[in-house]
């Protein structure tokens, strides 16, 4: 089954955990009530970012996609996971529009 | 019979500081004080004017050991066990005493003027494979825990006995490795029975975390600096500071350090592997 498909192009993303970047580009990611600490790639902490309430998934695909030679409709499937994983995680709060 | 000297009433007495943790040692068994004393001899101090925590070893007969250090204590049939007990007891008041640096799962190799970490899960043979470094002239400067100093990030290791078992010990005979006189004896072996390692604390500028399980041969690749900080996170005791603290200090470790991951094979090659990463990682910091 695909996942990220009970997202939607228009839903914003709201950090929930500190992310601490580190200098090959990655960031840790760390949930101070739950003491989960999950690591992030390059493109992860890219998403991370604009996970700040003012993008919504559908700028956060064009944003990926200035930047990776990759078709969007990929691109935007590896979001939706993403971003799923860390709203499952409680590490980002999804709010619906 | 491991111990020929008759019980006698006569107390050596050595006293050490560790990492600002300050304690005596006695015994009425020579040997006792003096492996107790090897594994602390980079540790030694003047004698205190004001009362330390004491650490005894007392023979009281031939089959009979009693230890104790604080408020743990307890009486055994051999002289090792009871070696290996307040052993465990006086690593675990160091640790308890720091009131800032963090104790990690991990064993310290000095590589020239910095550090090398290899973390790993209890089981993850970093003793073994250390030993075998040992072999190959890196000296061990612990194999179980260190502690990081949160402000300037250098490493405190903390000196161990090596708990090597019998298969560990012929794997580490094969590897050439010629285990000290008293390994038979007293199954007491320590960091300064294969070199002293004469560099001052510093920095980690090499991290490897041992994953399992076993491969046909061993593999080292390199790893994201997040991915090694939750590796070591997840080796990291509970400590002084505050979580959010603690993945600052942890953070600020691997970003400082090529950050690798070992997939153990065979000893030989995977300690040979290990030693070339380790030279390499000495010409870069040089």
């Amino acid at each position: 089954m695909e996942s990220g498909r009970g997202l939607s192009l228009t839903d914003r993303f709201f950090r929930r955990a500190d992310g601490n970047p580190l200098p090959d580009q990655t960031v840790l990611l760390f949930q101070k009530d739950t003491s989960l600490a999950v690591p992030v790639n390059q493109s992860g902490a890219a998403i991370w970012e604009m996970c700040d309430g003012a993008h919504t998934l559908d700028q956060i695909v064009d944003k990926l996609a200035e930047t990776y030679d990759q078709q969007r409709s990929r691109i935007e499937q590896d979001v939706r996971t993403f971003l799923e994983e860390l709203t499952r995680l409680g590490l980002v709060e999804r709010l619906c529009s | 019979m491991l111990i020929t000297t008759a019980p006698q009433k006569i107390a050596w007495e050595d006293s050490f500081c560790v990492y600002d943790f300050p304690f005596c040692l006695r015994s009425n068994v020579p040997e006792a004080q003096s492996l107790i004393a090897g594994l602390y001899r980079n540790f030694l101090a003047p004698s205190f004017e004001r009362p330390v925590a004491e650490a005894v070893i007392e023979s009281e007969s031939e089959a009979r050991f009693s230890w104790r250090f604080v408020e743990k204590a307890g009486v055994t049939a051999t002289l090792p066990s009871a070696l290996w007990n307040l052993e465990a007891a006086l690593c675990e008041s160091i640790i308890r005493s720091q009131r800032r640096s963090i104790a990690i799962h991990a064993a310290t190799i000095p590589v020239g003027n910095s550090m090398a970490l290899l973390a790993g899960r209890s089981e993850a043979g970093k003793t073994t494979l250390s030993l075998a470094l040992a072999r190959r002239g890196f000296p061990v400067a612990g194999d179980d825990v260190a502690l990081i100093d949160p402000e300037t990030l250098n490493v405190l290791p903390i000196p161990r006995c090596f708990h090597v078992d019998d298969p560990g010990a012929i794997l580490l005979e094969a590897d050439g490795l010629r285990l000290p006189a008293a390994w038979p004896r007293f199954r007491f072996i320590v960091p300064n029975d294969f070199g002293v390692a004469t560099e001052p604390p510093g920095r980690a500028r090499c991290l490897i975390f041992m994953r399992g399980p076993r491969a046909g041969h061993p593999g080292i690749e390199p790893v994201a600096q997040a991915e090694m900080t939750a590796r070591v996170l997840g080796e990291t005791g509970q400590g002084p500071l505050s979580d959010s603290e603690t993945v600052r200090v942890i953070c600020g470790l691997a970003a400082g350090a090529s950050c690798f991951a070992l997939t153990p094979g065979p000893l030989g090659e995977t300690a040979d592997a290990v030693a070339d990463l380790l030279r390499k990682s000495m010409r870069s910091v040089d």
